[in-house]
């Protein structure tokens, strides 16, 4: 495949291109679903092929195939170039790269257990005992268990003589439970919603879900649900489970610190941000316990590796220090546009498609709080759990959550169960009346791994470290 | 792309790869094509990409066993490892005594359009039809952003109880933005065949849009009464379908429209069909399992007439596949192909004229589902809201978050209007409707 890369990159240059970056990606991937006492999903899927993406006239082409002999790389490499071309028709000013270094290396991510290479048979036995755990209340309807592994390798090569070899491992799933009654349904989900964790990791990760242990509780409170009130509408201090705010760090920070979307490459699809380049190093984001990194490095998250797909090496980057806003996530391309090194995080979704701005793990740092006391400390608040529903405006601003539950702080403990919660706000005011994260000890990583962006559109695996917290005075349910 | 013989030919050698391997049934679907995609922001094309591929689905059965693969390795030998590995998964599947089996359908004729200047159109053709846009609104004092794609597909479906199906079509897609500070407005076009698209005048129809909602002025969130434009109407009919007429969801009692059959459960304008064969949609013949598409009518006159059924779901109910199943495995369901909701008489003019005090919704973003049993769905509006005041327009406002039940929504209609938009697989009017509800309030 060295070659093939080499061959692709000889012939964009020769054609003309200015720049070149050409990468074969391999996918397998294996996903599973158990409903109701039968595997109803059982799929495994392989994908591989050849993307180049030039620069040529000072703008970007990109082409991609299947065709993976030196036929093929030599008319990807052709197609880019005359599509850059085309693109160069209504260009202004030619593309500009901020500088990275020369890599060259190979990395797997670490794990203990091929994922891929877990029997079929004991991979549905593991979802069929979790299933099979929730079952027996007469009210939950629907019980499900999910499972989903991927091996992705890249090879990379670019014009300016980097190239690596790096395989990522993912592995992930959960369980979810769902009553019904009278034509309303509930669901629990454990240990996220819409079909669990994931991890960069082997199958060793999944086998400590406990998904089986979990499953009793997951169905108990679907079935609890159908019989608890409406939550209440008002303005409440709330405190955040760690799957619902893995989602709210992801709307309202991870996508509005897209340096892309700031410069408004993303306007007539997901939108832009009100992140503006003035704001940077003086906004105020939110409160002083607010602490942002993106962190590319970290141990499992759903968004490390080792380099993104321009070849720039991962990154830890500051975003958000005791509440200003000090970093944004970029690529070389729009890493230059503001005279600043690339953050590495540029990513793209299969061989088909090229990098754009993505999350890596942004990661809200952990506070010094412990999760009794915050509760005992919130007296008469609401704790929240488990992402439901989302919605946001085009520049990340305006945001309404619902989650799958509410629970009552009474006394430190969590009393009354409420259904149907929501919650919206407007983003620096939400995490201006942060005042409090629970410490290290409630840090978790939660993995996304549907997040979508660009057209063509694409989906990218990215991760969210947090833990519980507190914000103030929070608008709960809908305004009348 | 392959065309029938050759992607018929290949789907034999996977049905007989997979009984090779020791299935008793298989059923097999190729999909064929090429895309490419212009993509432009700040007056300029900064994002241009072309991809063509081919991949094989294959399901594996025994008895009640299932296994499926995907793949893009399509050798002879790639063939056989895939026929192979479909066949372990089922072996060692557990059983799904739901399973309906592999069924015998009759071939389609195909209806989708096929559009040779379509499937060939070159980055050049792109990129003038691109600098078109961007100069018309460049000229207008608005910045352009968008994208336009052109496409050429084949889908081909066989299956060892004799099923064998292929059909094609062309598609194009322009999305066009024009904004003035934080004001835009947005023209879209689905079609399936370029000579359709008229880049100049979607070019105006965006720049007239933002350059008529700068300078947007406060409006607290309530209750209103809105015109609501055919995008944002193509947005609300998709989450209902999701909602609301799949079979899954009724035999899992999750629709919202449960035990609706035969009730009035909207106003008596409102009509709803699915149709993959209608060419004022995105004709295509069969569905994902190979069952040819049938016309369902959903609501009529506001009564709810019917659901849609995959093979699984319909055995269930002792019915037969209206042909709105997925590649399998698809444990989601039957799912919508083609909605097509019946125009009405009123143009968009009266609607507003008939209005004391409204507003003018443009388009949603970034919709979700608020509450599955009352279809309440939650998002904002977006490139264009405007008061209506004493029939008219009055001004442009900032963009509301909205929090409202679409089967309340459509009960509530005032006014169908008489001609329909396209957007993706839905064909839809604009809707005037008595009572909507805003929640929260943008900035912008």
């Amino acid at each position: 495949m060295k070659e093939l890369l080499d061959h692709a990159l000889d012939v964009a240059r020769s054609a003309g291109a200015s720049h070149t970056e050409a990468r074969v990606v391999s996918l397998a991937k294996e996903s599973y679903e158990v409903k109701n006492g039968a595997p109803v999903a059982a799929l495994h899927s392989t994908t591989e092929g050849l993307g180049v993406r030039t620069i040529a006239n000072g703008a970007w082409g990109f082409a991609a195939l299947q065709d993976l002999t030196p036929g093929g790389a030599e008319r990807a490499a052709r197609q880019a170039v005359d599509i850059a071309r085309a693109s160069a028709t209504a260009a202004k000013e030619p593309v500009e790269l901020a500088p990275a270094p020369k890599v060259d290396g190979t990395y797997t991510t670490p794990h203990e257990v091929d994922p891929l290479a877990v029997p079929v048979e004991e991979k549905i036995g593991l979802l069929m005992r979790a299933e099979r755990a929730m079952q027996g209340r007469p009210k939950v309807k629907i019980t499900q268990a999910f499972l989903a592994v991927l091996r992705k390798q890249t090879l990379f090569a670019n014009s300016e003589g980097s190239r690596y070899d790096q395989t990522i491992y993912e592995c992930g799933g959960g369980i979810a439970a769902t009553a019904v009654r009278d034509g309303e349904s509930q669901v629990r989900s454990y240990p996220n919603s819409f079909r669990g964790n994931f991890a960069t990791a082997g199958f060793e990760y999944f086998t400590t879900l406990g998904l089986e242990r979990e499953a009793p509780r997951v169905a108990e409170e679907a079935e609890a649900l159908l019989s608890a009130p409406t939550c209440p509408a008002g303005r409440r201090d709330i405190i955040i489970e760690g799957g619902q705010l893995a989602l709210q760090v992801h709307e309202s920070i991870g996508h509005p610190i897209e340096l892309d979307r700031v410069f408004g490459t993303e306007a007539a699809y997901a939108g832009t941000s009100f992140l503006t380049t003035e704001k940077l190093g003086r906004f105020r984001y939110g409160s002083e316990h607010v602490n942002v990194v993106a962190d590319a490095t970290v141990p499992a998250g759903l968004g490390t590796f080792k380099w993104d797909d321009e070849g720039v090496p991962a990154r830890r980057v500051p975003i958000i220090e005791h509440g200003v806003f000090v970093g944004y996530i970029s690529d070389r391309e729009s890493a230059a546009r503001l005279g600043v090194p690339s953050a590495g995080a540029a990513r793209s979704d299969g061989w088909d498609n090229i990098p754009l701005v993505r999350m890596t793990n942004i990661n809200l740092l952990p506070g010094r709080w412990e999760l009794d006391d915050l509760l005992a400390d919130t007296d008469g608040g609401l704790y929240l759990a488990t992402n439901r529903s989302w919605s946001i405006d085009d520049m990340r601003v305006n945001f309404q959550f619902g989650t799958e539950v509410a629970c009552e702080i009474k006394g430190g403990k969590l009393g009354q169960l409420y259904k149907n919660p929501s919650y919206t706000g407007i983003t620096p005011e939400f995490w201006g009346s942060c005042d409090a994260v629970c410490g290290e000890k409630h840090w978790k990583l939660f993995g996304t791994p549907n997040c979508g962006k660009g057209e063509p559109g694409q989906s990218a695996h990215v991760g969210h470290g947090v833990a519980p917290a507190r914000f103030r005075n929070v608008q709960v349910g809908v305004v009348r | 792309m392959k065309n029938r013989e050759e992607a018929l030919d290949l789907l034999e050698k996977a049905l007989s790869a997979a009984t090779a391997a020791g299935c008793d049934a298989a059923d097999a679907v190729l999909f064929s094509g090429s895309s490419a995609l212009t993509r432009f922001a700040n007056d300029i094309i900064h994002q241009n990409v072309a991809r063509e591929g081919e991949t094989l689905s294959l399901r594996a059965v025994r008895g009640k066993r299932t296994g499926v693969v995907h793949t893009d390795v399509l050798t002879d030998a790639g063939i056989a490892s895939a026929a192979k590995r479909a066949a372990e998964i089922a072996a060692s599947a557990a059983e799904d005594p739901e399973f309906p089996g592999i069924i015998a359908s009759p071939t389609a004729e195909p209806c989708g359009i096929f559009d040779e200047e379509t499937a060939g159109a070159s980055p050049e053709t792109r990129a003038r039809a691109v600098c078109e846009i961007i100069g018309r609104i460049e000229a207008g004092g608005a910045i352009a952003s968008g994208s336009l794609s052109t496409a050429a597909r084949s889908i081909a479906v066989a299956n060892t109880a004799g099923t064998c199906q292929f059909d094609r079509k062309t598609s194009v897609g322009l999305n066009i933005v024009a904004m003035a500070d934080t004001a835009a407005g947005c023209a879209r076009l689905s079609a399936a065949r370029l000579s359709e698209m008229d880049a100049v005048e979607r070019a105006e129809f965006a720049l007239r849009k933002c350059l008529g909602s700068r300078d947007a002025g406060e409006i607290e969130p309530g209750e209103y009464t809105v015109v609501l434009e055919p995008a944002a109407v193509a947005a609300m009919i998709q989450f209902l379908a999701r909602l609301g007429f799949g079979a899954l969801a009724m035999q899992q009692g999750q629709s919202c429209l449960q035990g609706k059959i035969g009730e009035k459960v909207f106003d008596e304008r409102i009509s709803i069909v699915d149709d993959a064969r209608d060419p004022v949609g995105s004709p295509f013949a069969f569905d994902g399992e190979g069952v040819p598409t049938r016309r369902v009518e959903l609501i009529t006159d506001g009564v709810m007439r019917g659901v849609l059924y995959d093979t699984k779901t319909a055995a269930k109910d002792g019915a037969a596949s209206t042909g709105h199943g997925g590649v399998p495995p698809n444990p989601s369901g039957p799912h919508s192909s083609s909605l097509l909701v019946s125009p009405g008489n009123a143009t968009l003019d009266e609607m507003i004229a008939s209005t004391g005090r409204g507003l003018l919704v443009s388009n949603f973003h970034y919709t979700n589902v608020a509450e599955r049993s009352t279809a309440t769905i939650t998002g904002m509006t977006r490139y264009g809201l405007f008061e209506i005041v004493d029939g008219e327009v009055a001004r442009p406002v900032k963009n509301l978050r909205f929090t409202q039940s679409i089967l309340a929504a459509l009960d509530d209609v005032e006014a169908v209007g008489a001609t329909r938009e396209r957007f993706g697989s839905a064909v839809v009017p604009a809707l005037k409707i008595g009572r909507f509800r805003f929640t929260g309030k943008s900035d912008h």
